[in-house]
């Protein structure tokens, strides 16, 4: 019986043939430097062999691949179980994916809903029970016989259509006759409903009742209940008036005759077009024109042309004489800038003139020849307005119904933006959901709690024996979200607007509410994106899984963490070839008394509290006023420039909200063109100081499947250049013929296979060589392209110390801490903070030498050992001595105390935040008493009481 | 003249007929249709009943009955679907025409006596669009009619036009008038208006057919369209006025072959064409798209 995992003999890149023995049901950190080694023996032996064995269990089919994977060189091997890796990965971009669909906690709703909804009438918003199709026909049963039965449903008018297509689609059904508000309508006489109608009922049937309702009867009001979405009205005549009341008094609203038949969990799923709602089909998001995303040089005139020629061109004659005739009409000049006209001027434009006209008029001396087919000169016209005229344009493509044509896909993505559906409000439901609730509350409402209210709106909840399971089982997931420092989100939130971080915890979370025993977890750094205050919270949930009998194995710097964990491989002691030996393991006690270790000394020493004197700056300061975006409320933010400020505070406080979506995206727009729509706020004072704004986030990088840092960072040009001596060096590309013709130069192979997902096999053709035999006997300085590829940046540093342009742009990688990392990895393998850092390295490589410019960074210290936190700081440093600004968004202690500037944001996340705290320096920062980033520091720093 | 004993020899089955479904428990209503429910009837005359079943009726939906040394055509519709077929009018439906002159053998719901009872009226939005309808195809007819007369010089093939011509004007009459179409629709169409049959179609038999007569006959179906065209095309004047173009105009007709002619309304005079800049996808450059408004 095994008690650990045991690898032996372990060689797999720069591993120098370690043996390792991994306890189960234990928390195990391995640690050290970035490059050390970590993730190699994490993902590279122990994940990459379990899965290869796991496939060997499968059918033959399977096996297939498993042959063909890569076998990590190693040992004998021994008591290694199941492995799940949580590692950071990009979220789902589908907008149907979202927090509620990943986590299961919508469908523990919807199902919660369909059982304990109750319903409001369409008419009075009286609350009544939802009733069942049984109950129902045995008490139209129990009627009268002979008392005529009318059934109808409701019917939503929606706005893709016109209101006379919609009437005429039912007629097209076989519906004959509707009521509206009140009115019975024969739809052979009507075109149109007053425009204040918001919705029909429709009459399915008349039935008369007797003691067995016919097989059609009962079809009829099944019929109902499916196209009215569980909502019916049975309206009674004849007798039986005691009877009838009694009917109405059991079923729905006694006094509109609205009842809800048996609810069921999928009428909630905005994945069935009968639920979704129908403007935005279920997506939540609907498509419209802003100003920003039309105006291309704001600073022209009328006459010059602001807008994008596509959108308003004043070399038509037509656009040019409309234009000039409006603003004789309305008194304004062509030849003011358009940023300076009043802003009733601009609205007129952007939005039109109405139903108001005007006289078509040709300015003096304009030759230009009007076409036969437009208003002549002296005719009434009117302006329809630069936006209205694109949504115009949007919206006749939706009424015909098909599929864009490639031209309209490029124009209205060049123009619109994505906004939350004004009709559903982001709920991605029909109106009728809106009329169901469960405890006061619509599906969509509790959508958008977050998920500390949601726990507690439903916690007491009346349950029956049905129910009762699904509100354990939601409520122990709300409890896990909240343990691991979630509780801020909802689960109407898209997934691809959550963090790489925050989804990995909710990965996590799901992990340890599954309940599964015996599995090996493989976490990459969980802290990452989260708080100081907040790695507690972590700990707890690994705590969760380790009672369920698993085996945690984690890679990690933060020093909460590792001090939490059971057992601690350390590996290092440097990166590349310098690491790849285990310099420590065992207990914290052990690393802490075992000499050789690197992160032994930092658990043990007391930390100072350094607090440098942050540097002078300009003077000068960016004020962002009024930001109303998410959960911030009206806030004003200074920033100074030419200095490092760091916005900190817990998770979902609003930082990236501040940084992200208000400053970079209105700099952004407003100094590139670049068309976003920034966040709401009032004004920007200071732009004028900001020459350019780069935005180095995680964003993982774009490129194509063969991208690899060196020719991300221009490098690989100047490599094939050195080659082109001894041959043609357009051979050295990924696209040439010199690539190999199999894997296309990428070395592997990518497979998909069912549960795993896409998994990789060495090229069988050039055996992961990625060129062919011809390229790689062409050498220089005894090594060739593949063998410069494998190269760390650290060693490519010394092999191209004679080539000053190679050899600058590598050392700044490697100040980044990223020296470890090879010339040729491909980009998809990098993490979020690696990339961040590549990033970092292109656009310093791009504006060399150059002042003003605004770098903003989202946790730039994310993956990286306390060690190399210091290298990243540096680099800051010279970007701000160059005259530049620096404002990131930071977590690591380390950078917080040595930037210049604070700004924190809180006090807690979503509701409980969106303020700013505290700004100014760091040393003042740590005398708040409100701020749990300030209560973090002082821990840190040993400066508690 | 017709053979009274062959209509009481049929009588006497439908009778059979019916009450052997009359007795069938699940069966609901039955009706009759063909000659013997309104019209002469001799020795080729079908039998022709409709019966509605509840639901849960399985069994095929047709039988072809021999009674009597005569053929009978027995037709089975569950009553959801025959209710939905009823209310869902298409007016120039054979079935559903011939189930307006129906005679009902039996009914055993009253709802569906109700539904029968009204289902066989003409709304005003079918009224007009049938109007729209026969007013495209006669102006269509009419084109060919004059292209073949004045420009081919084809008598013949300008005379094969005619009749054509004269059943979508007759189709015209019927539906200002409210009526349901019969097979028979320049009849019906005299009978509710015998001056303009015999100004256009008369004169075909009683003239003979020479250049000046189809010119004539012409003439007065141009004036004849000219006098309703406000009255037939008064959707689409009413959005020209409101909207003054027919930019984003959507008209729901029936399957139809000639679809709505708007260019009528420039041959009157009424609307005048002009063209939509708009950028075509295949041919990368601006391609002007017809537009309507009305004349100034």
């Amino acid at each position: 019986m095994y008690d650990h995992i045991r690898i032996e003999h372990i060689k797999e890149n720069n591993l120098k043939d370690i043996s390792v023995e991994i306890p189960y049901h234990k928390h195990t950190v391995i640690a050290g430097v970035s490059g050390s080694g970590k993730s190699t023996l994490a993902y590279d032996v122990i994940y990459a062999t379990a899965q290869r064995k796991l496939l060997d269990c499968m059918s033959d089919q399977e096996k297939i691949f498993s042959r063909k994977m890569k076998q990590p060189r190693t040992g004998n091997i021994e008591g290694l179980s199941t492995v799940i890796s949580l590692k950071q990965v990009k979220p789902n971009t589908n907008p149907r994916s979202t927090v509620g669909t990943y986590t299961s906690i919508g469908s523990f709703v919807r199902s919660l809903t369909a059982i304990h909804g109750k319903c409001r009438c369409l008419y009075c918003d009286r609350i009544y029970e939802q009733t069942n199709l049984h109950k129902l026909i045995k008490d139209l049963e129990g009627l009268k016989t002979g008392t005529a039965a009318e059934v109808s449903f409701p019917c939503f008018f929606h706005k893709r259509t016109g209101r006379p297509q919609q009437l005429e689609a039912l007629r097209k059904k076989g519906y004959r006759w509707v009521y509206a508000g009140g009115e019975r309508l024969d739809l052979r006489d009507v075109t149109d409903v007053d425009p204040e109608t918001a919705f029909l009922l429709v009459v399915e049937n008349r039935f008369l009742t007797r003691d067995s309702l016919k097989k059609s009867d009962v079809n009829c009001l099944k019929a109902a209940s499916r196209n009215g979405d569980h909502f019916i009205c049975v309206r009674l005549s004849g007798e039986d008036r005691e009877g009838i009341e009694a009917f109405y008094r059991r079923h729905g609203c006694p006094e509109h005759h609205m009842a809800t038949v048996t609810l069921d969990a999928s009428a909630f799923s905005y994945n069935d077009m009968a639920c979704a709602c129908p403007e935005c089909m279920g997506s939540g998001i609907r498509k419209t024109v802003h100003p920003s995303k039309v105006l291309k040089y704001p600073r022209r005139t009328l006459r010059q042309g602001p807008f994008y020629k596509d959108v308003y061109s004043m070399s038509h004659p037509y656009s040019h004489m409309l234009l000039y005739s409006l603003a004789c009409r309305y008194g304004f000049s062509l030849d003011v800038p358009y940023e300076e006209l009043p802003q009733e001027v601009k609205d007129l434009i952007l939005y039109g003139s109405g139903e108001e006209t005007f006289l078509l008029q040709r300015p003096q001396g304009y030759e230009k020849a009007l076409p036969n087919y437009l208003a002549k000169e002296g005719e009434a016209v009117s302006f329809l307005g630069v936006l209205t005229r694109v949504e115009e344009l949007y919206r006749e493509m939706l009424a015909q119904n098909h599929e864009q044509l490639p031209w309209q896909e490029e124009f209205f993505k060049s123009y619109m933006q994505e906004v939350t559906c004004p009709d559903c409000n982001g709920s991605r439901l029909n109106k009728l959901k809106d009329h169901i609730l469960l405890n006061g509350k619509t599906y969509s409402q509790m959508g958008r709690l977050e998920f500390s209210q949601l726990q507690d709106c439903l916690e007491h909840l009346c349950t029956n024996e049905t129910s009762r399971p699904v509100l354990e089982a939601l409520l122990g997931q709300l409890g896990l979200l909240r343990e691991i420092g979630l509780d801020y989100l909802s689960f109407h939130r898209r997934a691809d607007s959550l963090s790489g971080g925050e989804y990995q915890r909710l990965r996590i979370a799901n992990q340890a509410g599954s309940g599964l025993v015996g599995l090996t977890y493989l976490i990459d750094e969980p802290t990452d994106g989260l708080h100081g205050a907040d790695s507690r919270k972590i700990i707890g949930v690994i705590k969760k899984l380790l009672e369920g009998g698993n085996t945690v194995i984690t890679i990690e710097h933060d020093l909460d963490v590792i001090k939490s964990a059971d057992y601690i491989i350390e590996l290092g002691p440097g990166a590349g070839k310098e690491g790849g030996e285990i310099i420590a393991s065992g207990s914290l006690e052990d690393i802490r008394r075992n000499s050789n270790s690197i992160i032994g000394k930092l658990l043990s020493a007391k930390p100072e509290a350094p607090l440098p004197a942050p540097s002078a700056g300009s003077g000068r300061r960016i004020l962002i006023k009024g930001i109303r975006e998410n959960n911030i409320q009206n806030q004003d933010v200074e920033i100074p420039l030419n200095q490092i400020t760091c916005f900190t505070g817990v998770s979902g406080s609003g930082k990236s909200t501040i940084v992200y979506e208000v400053l970079y995206k209105a700099l952004s727009s407003r100094l590139h063109g670049s068309g976003e729509v920034p966040g709401k706020h009032s004004e920007i004072i200071g732009c004028e100081h900001i020459s350019n704004v780069i935005c180095i986030d995680q964003r993982l990088l774009n490129g194509k499947k063969s991208s690899v840092p060196a020719t991300y960072l221009n490098l690989f040009d100047a490599i094939r250049s050195l080659f082109a001596e001894h041959a043609d060096r357009a051979l050295f590309s990924f696209h040439s013929k010199g690539a190999c013709p199999v894997c296309r130069g990428k070395g592997y192979l990518g497979n998909y296979i069912q549960y795993f997902g896409e998994t990789r096999i060495v090229c069988p053709e050039c055996n992961g060589q990625q060129y062919i035999d011809e390229v790689l006997q062409i050498k220089h300085k005894g090594r060739n392209i593949k063998q410069i590829l494998d190269m760390p940046f650290q060693e490519a540093l010394d092999f191209f110390a004679d080539r000053p342009f190679l050899c600058e742009r590598i050392r700044l990688v490697c100040d980044l801490g990223l020296g470890y990392m090879q010339l040729g990895q491909p980009l998809s393998t990098v993490s979020g903070g690696e990339a961040q850092r590549l990033k970092l390295a292109r656009e310093m490589g791009k504006y060399r030498n150059r002042k003003n410019l605004l770098y903003l960074f989202d946790e730039p210290t994310v993956g990286l050992h306390s060690q190399d936190v210091l290298r990243v700081l540096e680099v800051m440093e010279r970007i701000v001595e160059s005259g530049n600004t620096v404002v990131m968004v930071e977590h690591d202690p380390e950078m917080i105390l040595r930037s210049d500037y604070v700004i924190d944001m809180g006090p807690g996340a979503g509701r409980h935040g969106g303020k700013a705290i505290f700004h100014g320096a760091p040393c003042d920062l740590l005398r708040h008493r409100e701020s749990k980033t300030a209560d973090y520091l002082r821990s840190r720093l040993g400066l508690e009481g | 003249m017709e053979n009274q004993a062959l209509r009481e020899h049929c009588s006497a089955i439908i009778e059979r007929i019916s009450d052997r479904l009359y007795h069938d428990r699940k069966c609901i209503a039955a009706y009759l249709l063909g000659s013997f429910s309104h019209d002469a009837v001799w020795e080729w005359s079908d039998i022709q009943v409709e019966a509605v079943y509840d639901d849960d009726y399985r069994g095929k939906t047709s039988y072809q009955l021999y009674e009597d040394g005569m053929y009978a055509l027995l037709n089975l519709h569950t009553l959801t679907r025959f209710r939905a077929y009823i209310g869902n009018v298409n007016v120039d439906d054979h079935l559903w025409k011939a189930f307006s002159k129906s005679r009902k053998l039996f009914s055993k719901d009253s709802m569906l006596d109700e539904l029968f009872e009204e289902a066989f009226r003409i709304g005003g939005l079918d009224r007009q669009r049938e109007m729209l309808l026969g007013f495209s195809g006669a102006v269509y007819y009419l084109n060919k009619a004059e292209k073949n007369l004045y420009i081919k010089e084809n008598l013949e093939n300008a005379v094969y036009f005619l009749p054509q011509l004269a059943e979508n004007i007759a189709w015209i009459e019927i539906f200002k008038a409210g009526q349901i179409p019969e097979r028979e629709v320049i009849p019906q169409g005299r009978r509710l208006n015998p001056e303009i049959i015999s100004l256009i179609y008369d004169p075909l038999y009683e003239k003979g057919t020479n250049r000046d007569v189809v010119s004539v006959i012409l003439e007065r179906c141009i004036g004849y369209l000219e006098e309703n065209t406000e009255l037939v095309y008064q959707p689409v004047i009413q959005y020209l006025r409101e909207h003054g173009s027919l930019e984003g105009f959507r008209y729901e007709t029936r399957p139809h072959g000639f679809g709505i002619n708007y260019e009528w309304l420039v041959r009157c005079g009424l609307a005048e064409r002009y063209g939509i800049v708009e950028k075509a996808s295949i041919l990368d450059r601006e391609i002007c798209r017809l537009g309507y408004r009305i004349k100034s």
